[in-house]
Formats: C-alpha cells, sequence, structure tokens
C-alpha cells in the first residue's frame, strides 16, 4: 500500500460548464497528501479551497481529472459509490457546525453509524464514548442549541471521527469560533493527528492554524501555487 | 410607508412561487366556504320554489278537523261576497281509489279521483285537453259512470277510450264496494293557467255529481275542501305571513257562516308550506353547513401550517431587517401587506374553483333532493345560485383567513432573539416574548372561552337550572344544550391557557382534550333527544364531533414524542430504517406544530369521512337488524286490496302445500281504526305505574302547540286532549311526568328502554292477558305495564304491555310511520269501537331466514301461483270476485324508508371527499415547501453518508407517520362517534373495511407522492451545493 492516501492528478472543477457565466474553479490541481498527515489548504476567498476539500470529500465531482483516496479512484464513482464511500471513510468538520438541531449531542454523533447499518444500542455505546473523549459527557442529551460554539464544534468532530475515516475534511473549523476555543478544537485535531495517525485536511484563512498543520498548501486563482 | 409597500411589493416579485403556492393553498380554503355556499343557497332556493310552484295559484286551502266530507255550502254566500277580492274559490272534491289492473290481475294503482266543480273557473284553473282532438274537456258533461284519466294510467293499466275498468271504493260503513266505469277520455294535459303543473298522471276526472254519489257519507252535495287563490298575490311568488294571516282570518269568519257545525281549518298553502319547507330544508343545509364548517377548520389549519412555514422560512431575513433598523409595525404592515395580497389572489381562485366543484356538486344534490321523495326535482333544471354575498364573502374570509392565520406564525416570530437568528443559532422556539414575557394571546383566547363557558353555567344555575336536574327543569334538552356549550368552552378554554402556563402545559392540555371527547357522546345524546321530539340539534351533534376529532388532536399532540418514540424504537429494528427513523421521528417533533397541524388537517376530514361512511353501513346493517327484529322470522306479506272471505280460508294450507320453503302463515286482520288517532290508558291502582299513561301522546294528528294539555290522561280528559295531543310536544309530557313523579332520572332512563320480541303472538287463550305490541316511540313503556283502552261501551279494557312494535301490520307506514300500530287477538279487537277490514294480509315465515334472493323469488312464485287461480278460487271476496294478490318482502318495504338518509349521507360523503382531495393537495404543498426548507439539512445528510433514497425514505418516513396519524386520529373518531351515535339507537356499529381500505390506500399513496417527488427532487442537488443553501 502506497503511503499516499490522496492524490490528486490533473483536477480541473467548471461549475456551469458550456454556459457563458461558468466558472472555472480549479485548473489542474495535482497533489498528494501522506498518511498520518495534518495539512492545512490556505488561498484568498473564492481560489477553490472549499472546491478541492468538497471534491476531495466525495461531497462533488470533479469535470475532470483523478481523485485517488487510499489508492482508490473515486472520480468514477456514481452516486451510491460515492455515497457509501463517503459514508465509510470520510469525516467532516464544517465552519457552522452543520449539527441538526432537532436531535442532540449523542444521537449527531451516532447518525453517521447508524447510517452505516450499525445496531442502535452499540452506535449509542461509540457516540457516548467518543463525546467524553472530546469532554462532553455531560452533554450527550443536549440539543445542540443549548451547547456553546465549542461545545457544538467538539460534537461536529466527534461525529467526523466516530466512523473512523481515513480522512478528516475541515471547512474553516474554527471560523465560527472564538480564540481561544479554536485553540482547544486545534489542540483536539492535533491529538487526533498524533495519537491516531489521523490524517486531516483543513481549509482555512488563519495563519496560526496553518501554523499547526504539517503542511500548507496554497492555492490561487484554482492551482497550487506553493506549499 | 410607501418604502414598506415597495418593500412587500419586492418581495413578492422575489418569492413568486412562494406567494402563489400559499395563495393556492388559501384558495384550496375559500373554495369550500364557497361551494358551501353555493350549494346551501341553490338547494334551498331550488328546493323551494319547485315545491312552491307546484301549488299553483293556490293559496288557502279549507278542509274540515271534524269530519272528512262536508257540504257544499260555499258558493252561496262567499264567492258572491268575496269574489273581487279573491281570485277563486272553489270547492274541491279529492278521493282516493283503487284501480283494478288487469294485466296483473290485481289492484296496483292509489289514484285520486277527483272532480271539477259547475263554478269551474278557467282563469284559476285551467282547463282539461284531451289528447286524442286537443279540445278542451268540459267534465261537467260526463256521464255517471265516465271517467277521463292521464295517457300515462291508461298505459299503465293496459286500457284505452272505451275500455272499462273497476274501480275499488268504501261504503259509509267501511265496507269495500266496486264500481265498474268507461274510460270516455284520455287528457293530454291539465292546464291549470299557472306555473308549477304538478301533472300528477294518477288522477281520475268524474263529473260532480258522479263523485258525489260514490263518496261514503250520507251528506248532500259532499266536498272534501276549498281552495281558494288571492289576487294580491299574482306578482309576488307569496302573500306575506301577515297578508296570509289576515286572509286566513277573514276566510275563517266567513265560512263558520256557512258552517255553524263544522270545525274549519285554513291552511295557507304557499305560506304554511314555504315554512315547512325552510323547516325541512333548513334541516338538511344546516347539516351540510355544519359539515362544510369542520371541512373549513380543515382548510384553516393548511393555511395556518403553510403560513408557519412562511415565516419559518423568512425568520432571519426578519432578523436581518430589525438588526439594520427596521421598526417592529414596519415589519408587521409589510407582512400584512403580504398577506392581505395572498388573501385577495386566495379569494379570487377560491372562488373559481369553489364554483366549479359547486357546479359539479350541484348535479349530486339535485340528484339526492330527487331521491328524498320530490321525483319532480330530477325533471326541473337545478339553477346554481351564487349570491353576490358569495363573491364578497369569498375574498374577505381569505383576507381574513390570511390574517388571522398569519398572525399565529407572526406572534412566535416575535419570540425569537434577532441576535441568534443573525448569528443563524436560533434556539427552539419558546413561547416567550423578546423581553421574556409570555405571550398575551393563549391567555385573551382562553380566557374567552372560559369566560364564555363560566357565564353560560352561571345563568343555568342562577336560573336555577345548572345540570340535569331532578327538580323542575324546564325543557331538558335545551338545558343539555347549554351546558355542554359551556364545558365545550371551558374545554377550549384550558386548551389555550395550556400555552400561557407552560409548567401546567401537558396537564391541561390532557385534561382539555379529555373533557373535549367526553362531551363528544352528551352531545350526541342532546342531538337524538332533540330529534326524537322532532327538533333539530345538529349544530349540537356536529359541535360533539369538532370535539371529538379537537380532543383526539390535543392528546395525540401532546403526546408526540411519547408516539414518536416508540415508533423511533421500531425503526431500530431495521438496518435501513435506523437512520432514517431517527431524521424522521426527532424532525416531527422539532417541529411539532407543523406536524399537529398536518396530521389535524386529515384528522378533521377522514373523522368525516370515517364517521358518514361507518354510520350508512351501520345504518344500513343496523336497520336491516332491526327489522328482522320486527319481522319475528316473518320474510313476506302477502297482501290484498279487497279482504279474503273469512268463510272460505284455506288459502294459507294451499300456499303451504305448495311451496315446501314455507314454515308458518300468520293471517291478519288488520285496518283497525281507533275511534281516535292515538291510544288512552289508565293509571292501574295496584301497579302504580304511571309511564302508561304517556301511551296517549303519541298521535299523528294536527295540534295546536299553544293548547293546555290536562293531565291526568284519563279517559275524562280524552276528548280536551285529543286536539293537543302531538309526538313534538311530548317534551311536555314527560316534563308533565316528571312533576308527577319526582323523579326525573327513573323518567329518563326508562325513556331510553326500547324492547323487541322476537316471535309473533298473534294467539293467545287469554284475551285480556295477552301483550300488545305498540310502536316503539312509546319509549315509556315497560313490558308487563298495564295500557287500557275505550270499547266500544265506553268501558277501559284493560291489556299488559307486551313489547314493542315486532310487526307493523300495514304498509301505511311508508306514508304515514308514526301511526301506531296494535296487534291484538281479533276477540279483543271485537271489544274496542274499531272497525275492522277483515283480513288482507297473510305473514309468512319461510325457511330461507334472511336470504333476501330465496325470499324474493318465493314471493314472485306465490304472487304468480296465487294470481293464476281460477274463478271458485278460496280468496274470493263477498261478491264472488277474485282480485288477486300481492306478494312483496319486507325489506323492499323497508328500503323505501331508509333510502331517503341513504341517498343524503352519500351526497355528505361526496361533499367531504372533496375536502378529502383538498387536504391531499395541501399536503403536496406543504410537503414541497417543507422539503426545499430542508435543502441544506439535506446536504448535512448527503455528507454523513446518507443515499438519494435514504434522504427520500426520511422524508417519506416522517410524511407516512403524520399521515397514518392523521388516518387513525380520523377512523377512531369517526368510529367513535358513529358508535355513539349507534349505540343511542340500539344497532352495532358495522365498519365499512373496504371503504376504510380504500380511504387507507389513498392517503398512503397521496403521501408517499406527496413525499417522494420533493425528496427525491431535493436528494439530486450535490451536496456540496445543498451545503451552501442558507434558506
Amino acid at each position: 500500500m502506497t503511503d499516499d492516501i490522496l492524490i490528486l492528478e490533473d483536477l480541473h472543477k467548471i461549475y456551469g460548464e458550456g454556459t457563458p457565466n461558468s466558472v472555472h474553479a480549479l485548473r489542474g490541481i495535482n497533489l498528494k497528501i501522506k498518511r498520518g498527515e495534518m495539512v492545512a489548504i490556505m488561498g484568498p476567498s473564492g481560489c477553490g479551497k472549499t472546491t478541492m476539500l468538497n471534491i476531495c470529500g466525495g461531497l462533488d465531482i470533479p469535470t475532470s481529472g483523478s481523485v485517488k483516496i487510499n489508492g482508490v479512484d473515486i472520480s468514477t464513482y456514481n452516486d451510491t459509490q460515492m455515497t457509501n464511500f463517503r459514508r465509510d471513510n470520510i469525516g467532516y468538520v464544517f465552519q457552522l457546525f452543520n449539527l441538526f438541531d432537532y436531535m442532540n449531542a449523542q444521537e449527531n454523533v451516532m447518525i453517521p453509524l447508524l447510517a452505516q447499518g450499525m445496531s442502535y444500542s452499540e452506535a449509542t455505546r461509540r457516540a457516548t464514548m467518543i463525546l467524553r473523549e472530546v469532554g462532553l459527557g455531560d452533554r450527550l442529551y443536549q440539543a445542540p442549541s443549548e451547547l456553546s460554539g465549542g461545545q457544538q464544534q467538539r460534537v461536529a468532530v466527534s461525529r467526523a471521527l466516530v466512523t473512523h475515516p481515513v480522512l478528516i475534511m475541515g471547512d474553516e473549523p474554527t471560523g465560527d469560533l472564538d480564540s481561544i476555543t479554536s485553540e482547544d478544537i486545534m489542540d483536539m485535531f492535533r491529538r487526533i493527528n498524533t495519537d491516531n495517525n489521523q490524517t486531516l485536511i483543513l481549509v482555512t484563512h488563519s495563519k496560526w492554524i496553518g501554523d499547526q498543520c504539517d503542511r500548507i498548501i496554497y492555492l490561487r486563482d484554482g492551482r497550487v501555487v506553493g506549499e | 410607508m410607501l418604502y414598506v409597500i415597495k418593500q412587500s411589493l419586492k418581495v413578492i416579485s422575489r418569492r413568486k412561487r412562494n406567494f402563489v403556492l400559499t395563495s393556492f393553498v388559501v384558495a384550496l380554503g375559500i373554495s369550500l366556504v364557497v361551494q358551501t355556499q353555493i350549494l346551501e343557497g341553490t338547494i334551498e332556493r331550488n328546493y323551494k320554489d319547485i315545491m312552491i310552484e307546484s301549488f299553483g295559484n293556490t293559496d288557502l286551502i279549507v278542509y274540515s278537523v271534524n269530519q272528512i266530507y262536508f257540504p257544499q255550502n260555499v258558493s252561496t254566500t262567499l264567492i258572491q261576497e268575496y269574489a273581487i277580492e279573491f281570485e277563486g274559490i272553489f270547492p274541491q272534491i279529492s278521493y282516493s281509489i283503487n284501480t283494478y289492473y288487469p294485466e296483473k290481475g290485481q289492484f296496483e294503482q292509489n289514484v285520486a279521483l277527483e272532480t271539477i266543480g259547475t263554478d269551474f273557473n278557467t282563469t284559476f284553473w285551467g282547463g282539461i285537453y284531451s289528447n286524442s282532438s286537443n279540445q278542451e274537456i268540459d267534465i261537467s258533461l260526463l256521464g255517471n259512470e265516465e271517467i277521463v284519466i292521464s295517457p300515462e294510467l291508461a298505459n299503465s293499466l293496459k286500457t284505452n277510450i272505451g275500455s272499462q275498468i273497476t274501480i275499488n271504493l268504501l261504503d259509509e260503513y267501511g265496507n269495500p264496494f266496486y264500481h265498474n266505469v268507461t274510460i270516455k277520455e284520455i287528457y293530454d294535459y291539465i292546464d291549470y293557467g299557472r306555473t308549477g303543473d304538478p301533472n300528477d298522471f294518477r288522477r281520475v276526472f268524474m263529473s260532480e255529481k258522479a263523485v258525489q254519489s260514490l263518496i261514503p257519507t250520507t251528506i248532500d252535495n259532499p266536498i272534501t275542501n276549498i281552495v281558494i287563490g288571492i289576487e294580491d298575490h299574482v306578482d309576488t311568488p307569496f302573500l306575506g305571513r301577515e297578508k296570509s294571516d289576515e286572509a286566513k282570518e277573514l276566510v275563517q269568519s266567513v265560512l263558520t257562516q256557512d258552517y255553524p257545525d263544522y270545525m274549519l281549518e285554513v291552511y295557507s298553502i304557499r305560506e304554511d308550506s314555504r315554512e315547512n319547507l325552510e323547516e325541512g330544508v333548513s334541516g338538511f343545509t344546516s347539516i351540510f353547513q355544519m359539515f362544510g364548517i369542520v371541512v373549513v377548520i380543515a382548510g384553516l389549519l393548511l393555511i395556518t401550517n403553510i403560513q408557519l412555514m412562511n415565516m419559518e422560512e423568512r425568520e432571519q431575513q426578519i432578523g436581518m431587517l430589525r438588526a439594520i433598523g427596521a421598526k417592529k409595525r414596519e415589519i408587521f404592515f409589510s407582512y400584512a401587506i403580504e398577506t392581505i395580497l395572498i388573501g385577495v389572489l386566495g379569494g379570487i381562485f377560491g372562488l373559481l374553483l369553489g364554483i366549479g366543484i359547486g357546479v359539479w356538486l350541484n348535479g349530486i344534490s339535485r340528484d339526492m333532493l330527487s331521491a328524498m321523495g320530490n321525483p319532480e326535482i330530477s325533471k326541473s333544471i337545478f339553477d346554481i345560485v351564487v349570491e353576490p354575498d358569495t363573491l364578497i364573502l369569498s375574498i374577505i374570509a381569505a383576507v381574513v383567513l390570511s390574517v388571522v392565520t398569519g398572525m399565529v406564525p407572526a406572534l412566535r416570530a416575535r419570540g425569537i432573539s434577532i441576535i441568534e437568528i443573525v448569528r443563524g443559532t436560533k434556539t427552539k422556539t419558546k413561547t416567550t416574548t423578546l423581553n421574556g414575557k409570555r405571550p398575551l394571546w393563549p391567555f385573551l383566547i382562553g380566557g374567552l372561552f372560559i369566560f364564555l363557558g363560566l357565564t353560560t353555567l352561571i345563568d343555568l344555575i342562577q336560573t336555577g337550572h345548572p345540570f340535569y336536574s331532578p327538580e323542575g327543569f324546564r325543557n331538558i334538552e335545551e338545558e343539555a344544550a347549554r351546558n355542554f356549550e359551556a364545558l365545550f368552552y371551558i374545554g377550549l378554554g384550558i386548551i389555550f391557557l395550556s400555552f400561557r402556563f407552560q409548567r401546567y402545559r401537558r396537564a391541561s392540555l390532557s385534561i382539555g382534550g379529555l373533557l373535549l371527547i367526553s362531551l363528544t357522546i352528551w352531545g350526541f345524546q342532546i342531538a337524538i333527544d332533540w330529534a326524537n321530539e322532532g327538533g333539530n340539534a345538529n349544530n349540537i351533534a356536529i359541535t360533539g364531533l369538532l370535539a371529538a376529532v379537537i380532543g383526539a388532536t390535543t392528546i395525540v399532540g401532546t403526546n408526540l414524542e411519547s408516539l414518536t418514540a416508540q415508533l423511533r424504537k421500531g425503526f431500530t429494528l431495521s438496518k435501513r430504517t435506523r437512520a432514517t427513523g431517527l431524521v424522521a421521528t426527532r424532525y416531527i417533533n422539532a417541529r411539532k406544530s407543523r406536524a399537529v397541524l398536518t396530521f389535524a388537517t386529515f384528522a378533521v376530514i377522514l373523522s368525516l369521512n370515517f364517521f358518514i361512511g361507518s354510520y350508512a353501513e351501520t345504518q344500513i346493517t343496523g336497520s336491516s337488524h332491526t327489522w328482522e327484529q320486527y319481522m319475528s322470522g316473518v320474510s313476506l306479506v302477502v297482501e290484498s286490496q279487497t279482504p279474503f272471505n273469512l268463510s272460505k280460508l284455506d288459502y294459507p294450507e294451499t300456499l303451504q302445500n305448495e311451496f315446501d320453503e314455507i314454515k308458518q302463515i300468520y293471517p291478519l286482520e288488520v285496518g283497525m281504526i281507533l275511534p281516535f288517532d292515538g291510544a288512552i290508558s289508565e293509571i292501574s291502582p295496584e301497579e302504580d305505574i304511571f309511564y302508561s299513561k304517556l301511551v296517549a301522546i303519541n298521535c299523528s294528528t294536527f295540534i295546536n302547540e299553544e293548547e293546555e294539555v290536562l293531565f291526568p290522561f284519563t279517559f275524562e280528559n280524552m276528548l280536551a286532549n285529543y286536539s293537543t295531543l302531538s309526538m313534538i310536544n311530548r317534551l311536555k309530557y314527560r316534563e308533565a311526568a316528571v312533576e308527577e313523579s319526582k323523579n326525573f332520572w327513573q323518567v329518563f332512563l326508562n325513556g331510553k328502554k326500547i324492547h323487541r320480541e322476537t316471535k309473533l303472538p298473534v294467539d293467545s287463550d287469554n284475551p285480556n292477558g295477552l301483550p300488545i305490541f305498540l310502536g316503539e316511540r312509546l319509549y315509556f313503556l315497560e313490558i308487563g305495564d298495564i295500557v287500557s283502552f275505550p270499547a266500544s261501551n265506553g268501558s277501559l279494557i284493560e291489556m299488559i304491555y307486551g313489547g314493542s312494535m315486532n310487526y307493523f301490520p300495514s304498509f301505511d307506514m311508508r306514508i304515514n310511520e308514526f301511526t301506531i300500530g296494535i296487534i291484538v287477538s281479533s276477540e279483543i279487537a271485537s271489544q274496542f269501537s274499531i272497525q275492522g277490514y277483515g283480513i288482507k294480509e297473510f305473514l309468512i315465515e319461510t325457511t330461507n331466514g334472511y336470504e333476501y334472493d330465496k325470499n324474493k323469488a318465493l314471493s314472485g312464485k306465490i304472487e304468480e301461483f296465487s294470481n293464476s287461480q281460477s274463478s271458485e278460487s278460496l280468496l274470493t271476496i263477498g261478491d264472488g270476485t277474485f282480485y288477486g294478490i300481492t306478494a312483496h318482502h319486507l325489506w323492499d318495504v323497508f328500503y323505501h324508508s331508509y333510502a331517503t338518509n341513504a341517498n343524503a349521507l352519500n351526497f355528505l360523503q361526496t361533499f367531504i371527499a372533496t375536502g378529502l382531495i383538498i387536504g391531499v393537495i395541501g399536503l403536496l404543498v406543504v410537503s414541497h415547501r417543507s422539503v426545499k426548507e430542508r435543502k441544506r439539512e439535506i446536504g448535512m445528510l448527503r455528507s454523513v453518508g446518507f443515499s438519494k433514497k435514504a434522504v427520500s425514505l426520511a422524508v417519506l418516513l416522517e410524511l407516512l407517520f403524520l399521515g397514518i396519524l392523521g388516518f387513525l386520529v380520523g377512523f377512531l373518531t369517526g368510529n367513535y362517534l358513529a358508535w355513539v351515535f349507534a349505540d343511542l339507537v340500539n344497532w352495532n356499529l358495522v365498519i365499512p373495511w373496504v371503504q376504510v381500505s380504500l380511504y387507507g390506500i389513498f392517503i398512503i399513496g397521496s403521501v408517499v407522492i406527496a413525499a417522494l417527488i420533493p425528496g427525491w427532487l431535493a436528494a439530486r442537488i450535490p451536496p456540496s451545493e445543498a451545503l451552501r443553501y442558507h434558506g
């Protein structure tokens, strides 16, 4: 097995292809990320960071080029294959947490496990365990609206981790948090990365976050312009 | 303000689709109001027009109360003195006869033998025209044995001009005799010189002299009634109550000079008939209106639901506007302008849609009214009546509906923190205002209902009639209804107040809900009591139905979380539904108001559907069972228009020898006439059973409600009470009975008992101990009660009451079902001042039980066999002529009486079905909007591994749950109501499972479509795009 967990080859993404208002978001990205790396993707707004992250995470499909995760080219996957792949291999953390406001913290974490078909009791056990690990053992049954921003993001991280994904994607994971809470979350990411050898790709504007990562990849106008 | 209007218009233009969809939902609701209005107006106006027109120019009819015939003295004074004022005053003779039907060898047609007096006035009466020469026929020139009949009757009798036919009459002693007449002419048409020609084909015309010679009376020149037309009304359809009463008084005073010895009754055919008709039609329209209200409530729920979605969708926008300095007032006006425009558009759409549906339902309503006893209606053009009020009402109602239903979400939005909205971290909406205070509106509305309820109760307490009380109640049903209303208001009040006092919300919702559900039985009890008294309390029944639905919805809504928790447990059993089930059930709980509104919409409409469906089925089966009980094993009846020859009566043996299926034959001597239309009873001093006194109230004569009734009902008081007694007035007697007994409950409880025997005891060794069987309306009789009737010598004969009527031995029930039927032995009958007609009927018990088809076939065979006998048949009557028999299946006779109800129920079902369709369309709109607003959430679900199918399944499970919940609540409440109704009339509830299944399939099918289409469309959006969506 190769050491590269993610390989992007000549990745292009054009929104509204063939229309006068088409946007060429990614213009031939070539990139390799190693297993256990914690990588920051930085660049100005509109440079294609989130687009690249979405394609890497199987949320979007490229116009051309290939995306290999763990040696598997997912760019040719149909929707069902992509869904299954995403469910079993990718964990997401979003800027706005994207928690289900009508479920409690425990249920939010359980959802991906249940989607995998795990039994309700086992999913409950695992969700409880991971929430305890992130210090939310006493907030299991709280609704997201009853938690602070940092706590919400910890729930989101727990949800991303609970399926033991190959890759964890973070889209501005601290963008909506104050500096102290951001430090907490970054500590958590760091711990996950070092303790579990977990690969993380974080899209960010923050230089400080970039500095916490193993690598920083700079994007501009849809191209990798430096590391 | 201009700025606000501009902003509103901008919002509308930007959100065109939402605007149109909301207007559409309003239109659906309004269309229900419009079609209700149209149908109500159409039915009332057309029905009245047709009925009133058929009376032509006749205004007053005069007849004698104490004599069937009275002399023709009218022409001498009245016509001369009042001819200028009265358009016409004519004596009339109308006499019912039977005609012999040679083709079948039996008497069949009940026809009216009529004549036209010598003072015949063509300007008033028009003329009768020959179908061969087209010339007017002068009835006065007909010979004594000559008649003129209609082509329809001629065709029915298979006869023609010059043929002889036999007519059957009774002499003054009640003995039948037969008269042969020749058909002189067949008329083409009767020109009454007025609109609304009834053109009754069952009319036989003879000369005045001939008819008078046939009438069984010793009076010279007898007439049956006098008809009067009044000139004044020529240009107006009605005289008006005041003028009509004046005319009645005048006619009464003048005629008294001519008829000093006769009690004359003057009936204002137009005004009195109009009032009767209005009463009759209003009975139906009030049910219809009440059902309409319930359906409109469903529409209201639907509109509230969509308005709530509108508001939730725009919460962020409102928060932003507030954040940048928009005043609350500006936001309110902006919202008001938008909702008013939605209302106006919805009103116009709704009006058009309502008219469209109204036109369609109109045809059905005409058929229904036609089947309800007035075939004339099916021939007439049933014009759609769209009152101008309806046009205005629809628009106003739409605007009011939009604004009112828009207020609830607007008030909810006020309780949301601006900061949270702007930050996108809105907490779960709480019923608190911005400054932390609880909202006032539930307190105000709940307080108002409680106030209404308490003041009603206080009023009842102050007047000494708080609840059913043994002492001195005035009117049971009226007070019960008021108490019912009071508790209904209190129940509603408790439910509304629960939104103010959160701590006690669950408890108060449960109490309010249970109170309303339990009120239903009472409401129905009151409605049935009133119906038994001849009154109309449909509004109470429908309010009872509403109470059940609101109560059930409240209870289910309160326990929604527990229900969804149980459901979630069920979903965990399957891999496929574990995650989707969690999402669906949690989402339902999170949007509780919306969920409750969605299933309540279905529950309300379906409860009506199931109620009517089950009640109709119960009625058919229940009636059939009741009838079987009545029949006491008897399935067929053989009857003759002429009594059989008793001395040669071996007909039963002949029949039994011929047909193995015949088990037993009971000959019945029927047609006994009591000296008055009712019965008198006397208290047995030993037994002291006061109920038996109430037997006397069961009369079917015309009554004057103002007159006093004398108690007790002794023989001495008989004549004084005779003209006063009425079933409609039964309440009075009950009151008097309570007064006397000082025990209300005894009367009340006994009043509900109906006894039926399963055997037909036509024989007994002990005449005085023979049970008698009375109509079941004699609620107060207990089996074993002593009942006494005056015998011909004036003494009272005591008999033991043996139970309610088992078999009504006369087909008169078809036209006068309330007449008392009594079965006694001929020995007893001979002691009464009763005129017997001899044996005219045989009741036949068969080995086929109640199997309709077999018995029907047997009746045909019996008829054929009996009518093919030679003239030596033992069934000959006194003059040696055999006129044949008719064999009926008893169910056929009975079917006629319940077909009317069945037709009305079918119509209501059709009407409510349109409500269901509208509910489903509403669900489609709600579902579409709901999925659209969850676009981002769907992206989130997809990002954590939900496939497109799983997303669709989550939406489907959610709607399916609500649809099934609505179905179940509707099914349970509807059938609960049907059960209450059925139980009150001693029927077993019969649920039409096929219909229930069809509704189930329809609801599930609709829900699947409503969920899958938008769910699938939303799931197709790439998750990356969906995640960018911000509502």
